[in-house]
């Protein structure tokens, strides 16, 4: 993450990223700044003149920069509890039904999807489920269905999933050669991708479950009331919501679109 | 009763041998000391809660692990939550991110202290205590180069002074003092 003081104002990066990504101005402002030069320092840009050059002469650069800009999971079954609730709780009451339609609203780096893959595999739930995972990067898509994953986080995953206590360990859904864990395709059998260019996208469907922890963390506060209406209107009646456990607990709509079904897990029903 | 000082907030860091500390700081402090105090400790990342109950018993002052956006009040004690970075803004509230730890660490003490050090400049108090990492040393010396004033705890005292010696290979400290000197400090701005 990029610490120090900001080389350029706000104003002159949000200008140059407007043309090329619309919606920047939703993103908070110190987001934008901390991100775009966290993003610029891993892909070798060293200024704005260069971003630009890169980005005129390199038509898959703005995806590269895209993939890199959306804040990664960082670990699977993160905050164990909430996974235990959704695998013992919200996920049973759609065993029988004919199908059951999840979406991941920003699938960043794939942990969360993965995680719920595995417990839609525990439940024998593959084939009456589908999952709409979006994504603002083809790159990203591409980077989540090969499903490589450092080693480093293994330790805290097996740890995280060993609290919803499956009767199975972690390593069964994974492969591990040469430092990396390498996920069982079959996890993602039932998973749609989605490529947007927003993060108040459309997708071709009501869910019954959104799954949509800690993206909202990077949005200014009057977008979270746009973005919430966005996913309220995909959501179906009595569908859940999950949040992240910090996310803000103030935005407009969510008092009256939903009730809490499970405060501290953050977990949402739509009226 | 009112601060003497300009300050506007204390930004606090720890980690390993830094918690008694920062207890015991708290717990010192007048009921009228209404400066928003802003903590960052290391803390074992599967363990959610627990932190702000427990330093709630021992202080004066609510102290909050706040959600993301949430508005900074006087009179309170803020700590960021669990496997989350915590963040000041310019318009004074909290932003939280997962974004990638820093120093091995999230929250990360350069985090906090680097971005109250865009908001409050010359108007930051920042304290680092004892710990086993040098996160803390980076934000401290952004802190500086925007005017805040510096307090490391002694690394003679600290339990483990790796954390308040890596300041001092990077920037000059205001002040290096004992726990006891730092509640003094403390009491006398609202004298």
């Amino acid at each position: 993450m990029y610490l120090g003081t900001p080389i350029y104002t706000y104003q002159e990066i949000v200008e140059l990223l407007h043309a090329y990504i619309p919606d920047i101005s939703y993103y908070t402002k110190s987001f934008v700044e901390r991100r775009f030069y966290y993003v610029c320092s891993k892909l070798y840009i060293p200024s704005l003149h260069a971003f630009q050059e890169k980005i005129q002469e390199d038509i898959t650069f703005l995806d590269t920069f895209m993939q890199h800009f959306t804040v990664p999971v960082t670990e699977m079954f993160r905050d164990a509890t909430v996974w235990k609730n959704l695998y013992t709780n919200i996920l049973p009451q759609f065993k029988n039904a004919k199908q059951c339609a999840i979406w991941l609203p920003n699938c960043s780096s794939g942990e969360e999807l993965y995680s719920l893959s595995i417990i839609l595999k525990q439940l024998q739930m593959q084939n009456n489920t589908i999952v709409y995972a979006s994504h603002r990067s083809l790159a990203g898509i591409e980077s989540i269905k090969k499903g490589i994953y450092t080693e480093y986080n293994e330790q805290l995953n097996t740890l995280n999933f060993a609290k919803l206590q499956l009767n199975t360990t972690l390593d069964t859904f994974y492969t591990k050669s040469f430092h990396s864990l390498y996920m069982n395709a079959s996890l993602l059998k039932n998973v749609s991708f989605m490529y947007s260019t927003s993060i108040l996208q459309q997708i071709p469907a009501q869910v019954d479950i959104v799954l949509f922890r800690n993206s909202l963390l990077y949005f200014n506060v009057h977008m979270h009331q746009i973005i919430l209406a966005n996913i309220t209107k995909h959501l179906r009646q009595q569908g859940y919501l999950l949040l992240g456990l910090q996310d803000n607990t103030m935005i407009e709509g969510l008092r009256d679109s939903y009730k809490i079904e499970n405060k501290e897990e953050r977990i949402y029903r739509k009226k | 009763m009112a601060i003497k000082y300009p300050y506007k907030a204390i930004v606090i860091g720890g980690s390993a041998g830094s918690f008694q500390t920062i207890l015991h700081i708290l717990e010192s402090l007048p009921k009228q000391f209404s400066i928003p105090i802003i903590i960052t400790l290391h803390r074992l990342k599967h363990v959610r809660s627990g932190l702000a109950e427990s330093v709630s018993l021992t202080s004066h002052k609510p102290i909050v692990e706040p959600f993301d956006k949430q508005k900074i009040e006087q009179n309170t004690v803020y700590i960021a939550p669990s496997n989350y970075h915590l963040l000041v803004e310019d318009d004074y509230t909290f932003s939280l991110s997962t974004e990638q730890p820093v120093e091995f660490s999230r929250p990360s003490i350069d985090v906090l202290f680097a971005s109250a050090a865009q908001v409050y400049k010359h108007e930051l108090i920042a304290i680092l205590l004892s710990g086993a990492n040098k996160d803390g040393a980076q934000g401290m010396k952004i802190i500086k180069q925007l005017g805040g004033t510096l307090i490391i705890q002694d690394p003679s005292e600290a339990e483990v002074s790796i954390m308040p010696k890596s300041v001092i290979d990077i920037v000059r400290p205001d002040i290096i003092m004992e726990t006891e000197d730092i509640i003094t400090f403390l009491k006398n701005m609202v004298k």
